[in-house]
């Protein structure tokens, strides 16, 4: 119980907050298939400060334009929609997968094998360069 | 449920509550191929017939071409980034996981954007999965899709052309996948299978049955 409220006081209180939001990026990945197809980027952030960050947007020489989507079944239907932004908790991850959240490269321009760097703008953190691995259709190796 | 687990519930109602609701989303997020993973549909859903272009060929093909194989019919398109190549991909482990029964089974991938994949890049999209005769993309004109649309309740809408703006995200296609038997019969929706938990032994057990009782 001690621990839900240290955990309410911080979120109550964030403007006490003293530490930024502190975000690495693990795992990313593309799923690359052909030049004219947009590719599909996914990445575990964390955020170890003690304030949430909020990402704005992505970036990418590799992708001609990048945004951030996420793909969503309602009552059958797939569909796939615009995020304006995406909040890492302080001290919590978010996650992009297969299905879910993801970047959508637009014009992708990547070769399988390599590694092609994204840049994450976050509203209130540094921007943030990740090496995304390009997977081809079969996307990463499970159990990575 | 443990004291900490309660704990752990608790908090993450409460940093979901303080912060928009996000934590709670996710949790939603995970719950959402909840549900039976396969829909058994026999007497539902009219037994399987199309007429399209099969795009290694070029030429018409129709449901006789499946005649004596499983065949799983899957609706999408190519510039979809995530969900499509998702379940391809999932059809190319379930080839994998069939074994000497994968090549037998016939996957068609019916694109519903017609001003975007052409035959030439609906097929190179599609030997990215697998090759034929297992994996076939399908095109058919504005009335052929319409009219398979129509028999299998498959909605779709692609109001774009190459010029359109983000055209990808107004692009909207259920995502139904069905089974069909070797006798053409529908048996079952594979409701799981556009999703990242697929199940995909429950999907190889039912495939082999409908090819027992054939």
């Amino acid at each position: 119980m001690r621990r839900v409220l240290a955990a309410l006081a911080c979120l109550l209180l964030p403007a006490a907050a003293s530490a930024a939001p502190a975000v690495t990026a693990q795992g990313g990945w593309f799923r690359y298939l052909l030049p004219q197809i947009p590719a599909g980027g996914f990445v575990t952030l964390t955020n170890a400060g003690d304030t949430a960050a909020v990402l704005t947007g992505a970036s990418s020489p590799a992708c001609g334009s990048a945004m951030l989507h996420r793909s969503l079944n309602r009552s059958g239907m797939d569909m796939m929609i615009d995020v304006n932004s995406i909040t890492i908790p302080a001290h919590g991850t978010f996650r992009f997968a297969p299905g879910d959240y993801h970047i959508m490269c637009m014009k992708p321009r990547m070769t399988v094998g390599t590694t092609a760097d994204v840049t994450l703008r976050f509203r209130n953190a540094p921007d943030l360069t990740v090496p995304f691995t390009v997977y081809g259709a079969d996307g990463r190796p499970t159990g990575q | 449920m443990s004291r900490q687990a309660l704990d752990r519930r608790t908090m993450l109602g409460l940093s979901g509550l303080a912060l928009g609701g996000l934590a709670l989303r996710s949790a939603w997020a995970d719950s959402a191929p909840a549900g039976p993973a396969i829909v058994p549909l026999e007497g539902h859903l009219p037994p399987l017939a199309f007429r399209m272009e099969d795009v290694e060929t070029g030429r018409p093909v129709t449901e006789a071409a499946f005649r004596g194989h499983p065949v799983i019919l899957y609706f999408g398109f190519t510039r979809c980034p995530d969900t499509c190549p998702l379940t391809m991909q999932n059809a190319a482990k379930l080839v994998t996981l069939l074994g000497k029964d994968g090549p037998d089974l016939r996957v068609a991938f019916v694109t519903i954007d017609l001003a975007y994949d052409t035959q030439a890049r609906l097929k190179a999209y599609v030997a990215k999965f697998g090759k034929p005769p297992v994996f076939t993309g399908l095109r058919g004109t504005p009335a052929e899709l319409k009219a398979a649309a129509k028999r299998f309740g498959v909605y779709y809408r692609a109001p774009t052309g190459p010029d359109s703006p983000d055209p990808e995200s107004a692009i909207r296609h259920s995502s139904a996948t069905y089974l069909f038997g070797p006798d053409g019969r529908a048996v079952a929706l594979l409701a799981s299978f556009p999703t990242s938990r697929p199940d995909l032994p429950a999907v190889a057990a039912l495939i082999r049955k409908t090819m027992d009782r054939s």
